[in-house]
């Protein structure tokens, strides 16, 4: 039978490993872990690594010696809905809405719910990144173009993502692919601004929120995570870089 | 100002608007925060449109990201207790539309070419070119995001509490 | 038509034929009764690292996979 306590803490470390992998800023997991620590009547504390999460605690009276939980984050992708569930769930437990045995429940209900609809998300994306044209000036059949080309290599990184590929390996192909479709405009001379086409193809596949978290990470003094999750950005960055210049070198055209 | 002018810095909110929904649906943000990430994504983008516009402030990128994205931390933090939904799920998409995109794989293209380069001058060009976007990218970066987290720090009360 | 175009054309055909292939390949997934006592082969796919450090005796079973692999 297990101590309370540790059962508290196991929970505790399996929450932080969940905000960690869905991509929630150092300072939010530490915040949300001493919010229920001091609800479930735990004095603890979070040691964030790049992967993995340390939880410590020390008894009420310092007599009895309890586990370093760790946790390795798990690898479901960058999620908001689950970071703000989760926090949501912090609330709860701090406010004393709910105990220890709901909030495991209502966690496990959390991390089970299915992502956004796979189809809703490469429209959304692709939209987005066609109004990304259009902000940088493209004209209507760059437009339709970089919408051809999104839709294209967003289903590519779907299925290969699907296909549990490496995803380095995704980047550089989806972003050869995007730029290739897009290069189409400059040949066959689709439209009065076929650069900026080229140029916008690529940017549905920049980390943005890995960059963000990083330099959040930064300010709040987590140096290792920031470093860390920069880096992450910037191979995924210098990934798809190759696959646009790839892209662009086997049609014949230069970047600069 | 001009109608043509107003038309423009509203096209420019409205397809910033579309980009942020769309980036941001991409990390799973919950449906009910897309309208808050639009409106903050179009305000933000279209301040930076204004102050980056020749005849108007005529600012450089790093100071008008900046400048907007404050603008952006402020309009997130007291719209995210409306959804019920960390700052950061606000304040994120909305940013997304700025992050510079062309200058960070610019600057790791300046490299590929940097590395192919045979003479001198183009290998200075291409260092030059490398230096230049990649500067620009971080600081960009930087600026925003530090320029959004204040906001979120002056209002801790408001911000930390969004999902209570 | 010159070079480039030939190109383009070669490469939107690859990028056809891998939707036009993983449609058939989920199609016929979808037939078979039970995928997982099928598992998919690729022509080509990154080696795990447990197949480097095999060594005759190991445990063979199907479902261990390690954690870290992506």
């Amino acid at each position: 039978m297990k101590n309370p306590t540790t059962s508290r803490l196991d929970f505790l470390g399996e929450y932080a490993a969940w905000l960690l992998g869905c991509g929630a800023t150092c300072i939010r997991i530490e915040k949300n872990i001493n919010r229920m620590a001091r609800a479930f009547g735990v004095d603890a504390g979070v040691a964030i690594m790049p992967r993995h999460i340390e939880i410590y605690a020390r008894s009420p009276h310092g007599d009895l010696a309890l586990p370093v939980v760790i946790r390795q984050a798990p690898h479901c992708g960058l999620n908001f809905t689950v970071n703000t569930r989760l926090s949501r769930l912090s609330w709860e437990v701090a406010d004393g809405k709910i105990g220890y045995d709901e909030a495991v429940s209502r966690f496990a209900e959390i991390t089970a719910a299915p992502p956004t609809p796979r189809n809703e998300v490469l429209l959304l994306a692709s939209m987005a990144n066609a109004s990304f044209c259009r902000l940088f000036g493209g004209d209507l059949t760059a437009v339709l173009v970089v919408f051809v080309a999104t839709l294209a290599g967003f289903k590519l990184k779907q299925m290969m993502m699907a296909d549990r590929r490496d995803i380095r390996l995704v980047f550089l192909c989806c972003a050869f692919f995007s730029a290739a479709i897009c290069a189409g405009a400059h040949i066959f001379e689709w439209g009065s601004t076929p650069e900026i086409a080229l140029g916008t193809s690529v940017l549905y596949l920049i980390p943005g929120v890995p960059y963000i978290n990083s330099v959040s990470d930064l300010l709040a003094c987590h140096y290792l995570c920031a470093f860390s999750r920069f880096v992450d950005a910037l191979v995924l960055t210098a990934c798809l870089s190759v696959g646009l210049c790839a892209g662009m070198y086997l049609l014949g055209l230069r970047m600069f | 100002m001009e109608p043509t002018l107003i038309l423009r810095i509203f096209e420019d909110g409205l397809f910033a608007a579309i980009a942020s929904i769309g980036f941001s649906s991409i990390s799973n943000t919950p449906r009910r925060a897309y309208l808050c990430c639009g409106v903050t994504a179009a305000v933000g983008h279209a301040i930076r449109f204004i102050l980056m516009e020749p005849g108007l402030a005529g600012m450089g990128i790093i100071w008008a990201s900046t400048i907007a994205a404050f603008v952006i931390g402020i309009l997130g933090v007291l719209l995210a207790p409306t959804v019920k939904c960390p700052a950061e799920v606000c304040l994120c998409p909305a940013l997304l539309p700025m992050i510079p995109g062309m200058y960070a794989y610019r600057a790791v293209a300046a490299t590929i070419s940097c590395l192919s380069a045979t003479d001198e001058p183009a290998f200075n060009h291409y260092l030059y070119l490398l230096n230049y976007n990649g500067m620009t990218c971080v600081f960009v970066i930087i600026g925003m995001v530090v320029a959004v987290n204040l906001p979120v720090f002056m209002m801790k009360r408001i911000s930390f509490q969004a999902t209570r | 038509m010159d070079q480039p175009m030939i190109i383009w054309c070669v490469i939107m055909g690859i990028l056809l034929l891998t939707f036009v292939f993983h449609a058939f390949e989920k199609l016929r997934d979808q037939r078979r009764h039970s995928p997982l006592l099928h598992r998919r082969h690729h022509l080509i796919e990154l080696g795990k690292e447990r197949e480097m450090f095999f060594i005759p005796g190991d445990r063979k079973d199907e479902e261990y996979e390690e954690s870290d692999d992506e």
